[in-house]
């Protein structure tokens, strides 16, 4: 196995080219990468594709690509990828975007959230990253760099299974871009304890009104598919109306509909949806109300 | 392929011939003999390896030791100031935090991470800073009592 340290993003992308043909582990905070190295290999599709006894390939350190920082500007916030969780809550910029601050504050426990990344828990791909939710409620995209420039995904359109996004081979992910929300969210998580657990449920939602109208609203849960899901069909149903209990209640009956969650050691499927409600109840709820 | 490491250690320079995949709690235990942090669990859920890297608490048996390159790394061994207990070490001891003593480095290097930032918590900024270590004994209330105590300046200055 070889360890590499690039100093600049171009050194990195050249290491990934140059080692196309081999296993690459990017690795930033390793909250989840060296957890897995540890780990004894098993079956299920969260480690199919990862064997942690295989001695061949190569550990690409991104910790000293100036990856780390949170940047404002007109009417956005760029997040680099190897910025810590627990530097994105010590910078006020935070405060403009209080949906994700109350993820991250929920994300883990303050030792991992010292180590973790914002780009980690998004290229981890977990379906029930907590991270994810909020920022597909907000619009963000991913910045993603490859030697023949960058491109920029949509979070709701970026992950395709566990464990797995768009990203193709020789790409790095280098920022996330969120759009400044002007109205009001909310996050959401059920976990079986109160801090560093695994979600069961979770979800985030950031709306827009106009008096008692939504003028616009977008929903995204966790943990009930085999990706973070952005709920569009939901969003319809609240999107222009004036916000009651009874279109809320609605919404969320109507949301256990648009999901397939899996029974697994965490939670059972049925316990999921019983729950998911609650959990898009509240988010709306707080979005809106 | 082996790789040279260079770090800060407890205020010394250190050197070390490793593995790439070793993680910064095999280096410390298995090649530098400083045996303060447990291993636990090995995948970052019960604390007992917790150390403090350049100022933060932090998880050596998920941190790749590679990545510590230049970086500063202060055990429990590092605190001893000569042959006095540290502050936080005095608490557990006379509060009767530790029992059988496994998690007890771990509870140490998060408390001071997390004093040394926050220096006069609430209860319930304690347990959330102290939720990622874990103790079967279930010493948590006297884990939590003690850090309180200490941060008020009770077993001295932080």
């Amino acid at each position: 196995m070889q360890y590499y340290a690039p100093k600049t993003l171009d050194e990195a992308l050249d290491i990934l080219n140059a080692n196309s043909g081999e296993r690459n582990i990017l690795l930033a905070g390793g909250t989840d990468v060296v957890a897995k190295i540890n780990s004894r290999p098993e079956k299920s599709g969260w480690y199919d594709n990862y064997d942690p006894h295989a001695k061949d390939g190569n550990i690409i350190y991104l910790g000293e690509l100036d990856m780390s920082y949170v940047k404002t500007e007109e009417g956005r916030i760029r997040i680099g990828a190897c910025t810590t969780m627990t530097d994105i809550l010590e910078d006020k910029t935070i405060d403009k975007i209080p949906v994700l601050k109350e993820a991250i504050e929920n994300l883990a426990g303050l030792t991992v959230r010292n180590a973790a990344t914002l780009g980690g828990n998004v290229m981890n791909a977990s379906p029930a990253a907590d991270s994810v939710p909020p920022l597909i409620a907000m619009n963000a995209e991913a910045v993603l760099a490859g030697k023949n420039g960058t491109r920029e995904v949509p979070l709701d359109e970026f992950f395709t299974g566990p464990g797995k996004t768009v990203i193709k081979q020789g790409e790095i992910l280098k920022e996330i871009i969120i759009p400044i929300y002007k109205g009001k969210g909310k996050f959401e998580k059920v976990g079986r304890r109160k801090a560093e657990t695994l979600s069961v449920v979770n979800g985030a939602a950031v709306a827009e009104m106009d008096g008692n109208k939504c003028s616009s609203i977008r929903i995204a849960v966790g943990s009930v598919a085999a990706t973070p899901l952005r709920l569009k069909k939901i969003e319809k149903m609240i999107e222009g109306k004036e916000v009651t209990e009874d279109i809320i209640e609605a919404a969320s009956e109507a949301a256990a509909a648009e999901v397939s969650p899996i029974d697994d050691k965490r939670a059972t499927a049925a316990y999921r949806k019983k729950v998911m409600k609650v959990v898009v109840k509240r988010i709306i709820t707080g979005a809106c109300l | 392929m082996s790789e040279i490491l260079k770090f800060t250690l407890n205020n010394q320079p250190v050197e070390v011939l490793i593995e790439p995949d070793a993680t910064l709690l095999d280096v410390l235990r298995d090649k530098l003999r400083v045996m303060s942090p447990k291993c636990g669990c090995n995948h970052g859920d019960c604390g007992a390896c917790t150390v403090m890297i350049d100022g933060r608490a932090i998880k050596s048996c998920i941190t790749l030791a590679m990545t510590v390159a230049d970086k500063s790394v202060l055990t429990v061994e590092g605190l001893n100031r000569g042959s006095k207990l540290h502050p936080i070490q005095k608490a557990f001891i006379e509060m009767g935090a530790p029992q059988c003593g496994h998690c007890t480095p771990g509870f140490v290097m998060a408390a001071k991470g997390f004093l040394d930032k926050n220096p006069h918590p609430t209860r319930e900024e304690v347990k959330d800073a102290l939720s990622g270590n874990l103790c079967r004994c279930t010493g948590y209330t006297k884990y939590v009592d003690a850090v309180l105590e200490a941060s008020k300046g009770t077993y001295g200055d932080l």
